[in-house]
């Protein structure tokens, strides 16, 4: 039970991260069409990856992906596929970051150039990634301690808002008898892919899951794609939400603290982001550094380093690609929907690898 | 760790480059608290936009509050600003622009250019109000009132029902006002603010079209839109009978709302109304079959004058009410049809209101 605790903090950062990773945006697009069918599948198609990698962790000690990859898999199989995934999981702190920084620009600082922020944010990334995996665990830790009272808060005050318009929401209940789409199903599996960093973190941290685990899981990730979608239509309007660039800045802007020594929700809500994006992108590229790392027979911290800071260039080079959000939205939903098989083929190769290392041992 | 110190030290003065234009100390900078936005008299252009900037006072006494109002002419709203900041020595900050103002004139031609900008900056809160104003926005910046502490608060109290609640006062935020006005099946309502010598009344409202201000509402007709909407909690009516005349003061409202197509397109409205007798006009006191009698007068008073009102929003072809939602969240069809069965069904609806109401006393005495 007590090492279960880090599990569920790697699936809920996930969870938690959804907004910059532009899933509600997708969401939102599907609305009349296939949004809610295509959230409802998700938890089913998230549930059943999350269970089936899960249930490889227990059968060898200190797992590691490398690891079943070494005793499973040729060369030529191994190799592309760590950098592959590697790459993968550059471009997942890489989007969130980026995003993030756009909406800070937007709403916060529009004078200050990109570049600085996201230069400053991923500094601290760089400078925090290469760490050992149970030293940057407890760090997350500690951030979650800072951060759920203020997620619980902010739900919390819309769900009981007065300005919160439920017959916006009904109406897009109403819309659920559509099939669900692959870019929505792409999207909304995303909130349950937090389980794939365990292939690095399992080693310090094993996972023993139950039934009971499992069913928290599934209810918790589907009541935050519920959450995250249906709030800002609430707020803004089923028809007039798609006119909003960031939905979810917009609708915390639209909340009002009466009685609190600030009025707008805005600035709390940035913070927040700013705190989660960064803690997202710290653990994906510690996962990303590891990988690489393995590749070679002895794990070194200063070769961690060196491609920590080969991502960084990367992802500056990515923000000058992406210059607006209508490329960084045509970016990510392109990039959630390879993501959803890239992950269904690494479950698929986990589970491969342990079966035939089993065998063979 | 040598190599992290060094990290560290680097990020610390990296946050020096930080302080651009954003970091500004606050005396340097003046902070508009209303916006308004008239229709210019010059033919060239189209908006006449003024800002009232708070001028900061050391003591805050009522009645003793410094501001200043900037106007100008131009043809879009953020030129107009740029040339306002011409006109002082700090930079304008918006955080707690807090009230847009549409002027009459420019809200009856066409108001939709106003609200895309509003919505569209970033400066200006989504939780600001919106209202029309007459004579004109820039009068009503003007508005001098001797209980006012800061400047434009006496408008923030009364929107924001943290100082008076008056049951003639429509609130509407800025990003409700957008949705209702982009949603099909909705019309926006928005306060009418009539600027006077002092102090402004607020007591009646005008209902959109998606363009323009298409129907003025009455004092009466507001009170009765807020009663409907839940905007406030407390009202008053008065029910008049011969030489007799009563005052029912509501505190409790529940409305239940049903569509139905067949066998004719009919809105069934239940409302429940519960309160207390405040006031009798003429002699005698209030017995038991009197409250009686009081409570039939006034479900029938208020049955007929609802379902003129409803008749009235659907004869000017106006939703203000939401029914269209109502329709939308309850059918299950794709969208496009949705909006084009409601268009046909809306024109020729009628509406069945049913009004119970239940009396809880005569105050302190019979």
């Amino acid at each position: 039970m007590r090492e279960n605790r880090y599990f569920f903090y790697l699936v809920s950062l996930n969870m938690l991260t959804n907004v910059t990773m532009f899933v509600p945006h997708v969401l939102i697009e599907e609305r009349f069409r296939g949004g809610m069918s295509s959230a409802v599948a998700s938890v089913l198609i998230g549930m059943t990856l999350l269970i089936l990698f899960t249930m490889q962790l227990k059968k060898i000690d200190h797992f590691t992906l490398p690891k079943v990859l070494q005793n499973a898999y040729p060369t030529w199989f191994r190799v592309p596929y760590t950098v592959l995934l590697g790459l993968f999981w550059m471009t997942a702190g890489a989007t969130s970051l980026i995003s993030y920084t756009e909406m800070t620009r937007r709403f916060l600082s529009p004078e200050t150039s990109s570049m600085l922020i996201l230069g400053i944010l991923l500094l601290l990334v760089v400078g925090v990634s290469y760490m050992e995996s149970d030293l940057l665990m407890y760090g997350v830790e500690v951030v979650f301690i800072v951060v759920v009272p203020l997620v619980v808060f902010l739900l919390g005050k819309s769900l009981f808002s007065k300005t919160m318009n439920w017959i916006e929401v009904t109406d897009v209940i109403t819309h659920t008898w559509n099939a669900p789409s692959l870019k929505g199903i792409g999207a909304t599996t995303y909130v349950f892919s937090g389980y794939t960093n365990m292939l690095i973190f399992s080693r310090s941290f094993p996972a023993r899951l139950r039934k009971i685990h499992y069913l928290i899981m599934g209810l918790l990730g589907f009541s935050i794609i519920m959450t995250s979608f249906l709030i800002p239509i609430g707020f803004l309007g089923s028809y007039s939400v798609e006119h909003y660039s960031f939905p979810w800045v917009a609708t915390a802007d639209a909340m009002r603290m009466e009685f609190f020594f600030i009025e707008r929700v805005l600035g709390p809500f940035l913070i927040l982001y700013l705190a989660l994006s960064t803690i997202s992108t710290i653990v994906h590229w510690h996962v990303g550094c590891q990988l690489f790392d393995s590749l070679f027979s002895m794990p070194k911290k200063r070769r961690r380093q060196i491609v920590l800071g080969v991502f960084f260039l990367l992802t500056l080079a990515l923000q000058k690609v992406l210059g607006n959000e209508h490329e960084m939205y045509s970016f990510a939903t392109r990039w959630l929907t390879f993501r959803l098989f890239a992950e269904i083929s690494l479950v698929a190769v986990v589970m491969y690898g342990v079966r035939r290392w089993k065998k063979s041992s | 760790m040598k190599w992290q110190k060094v990290l560290f030290v680097l990020l610390l003065c990296s946050s020096l480059v930080l302080s651009g234009c954003e970091f500004k100390d606050i005396d340097k900078r003046f902070f508009v608290v209303s916006i308004g936005v008239d229709k210019s008299s010059d033919p060239e252009k189209t908006f006449h936009v003024s800002v009232k900037v708070a001028i900061p006072r050391g003591q805050v006494q009522m009645g003793k509050e410094d501001f200043e109002v900037y106007g100008v002419d131009d043809s879009t709203i953020s030129n107009a600003i740029q040339r306002l900041k011409a006109n002082v020595d700090k930079e304008f900050d918006f955080g707690h622009a807090k009230m847009l103002m549409i002027g009459e004139s420019l809200a009856k031609k066409d108001y939709t250019d106003v609200l895309n900008w509003a919505i569209r900056t970033r400066f200006l809160q989504r939780i600001a109000w919106v209202g029309v104003v007459t004579p004109s926005a820039e009068r009503a910046l003007n508005v001098r009132p001797s209980f006012e502490r800061l400047p434009s608060n006496a408008l923030f109290l009364s929107f924001g029902q943290i100082g008076v609640e008056s049951e003639f006062t429509v609130s509407r935020y800025l990003f409700d006002f957008y949705r209702s006005n982009e949603e099909p099946g909705s019309s926006p309502v928005l306060p009418l603010i009539q600027a006077r010598k002092g102090h402004f009344i607020i007591d009646s409202a005008y209902v959109m079209d998606g363009k323009k201000a298409a129907l003025k509402l009455s004092p009466e007709e507001t009170r009765l839109f807020n009663t409907l909407t839940h905007t406030q909690n407390k009202y008053e009516y008065v029910i008049p009978e011969g030489d007799r005349k009563y005052v029912f003061h509501v505190d409790q409202v529940k409305i239940k709302r049903r569509l139905e197509s067949s066998p004719k397109p009919t809105a069934q409205v239940d409302v429940k109304l519960s309160g207390t007798i405040v006031e009798r006009v003429g002699r005698g006191r209030v017995n038991e079959s009197e409250m009686h009698e009081v409570e039939r007068l006034l479900s029938k008073d208020f049955k007929k004058k609802v379902e003129n009102l409803l008749t009235r929003f659907r004869d000017e072809n106006l939703d203000p009410y939401e029914f269209g939602l109502l329709y939308r969240a309850t059918h299950w069809d794709e969208m496009e049809q949705e909006v084009k069965d409601w268009k046909a069904m809306y024109k020729k609806i009628s509406f069945n209101v049913n009004v119970s109401v239940e009396s809880r006393g005569s105050g302190s005495i019979e």
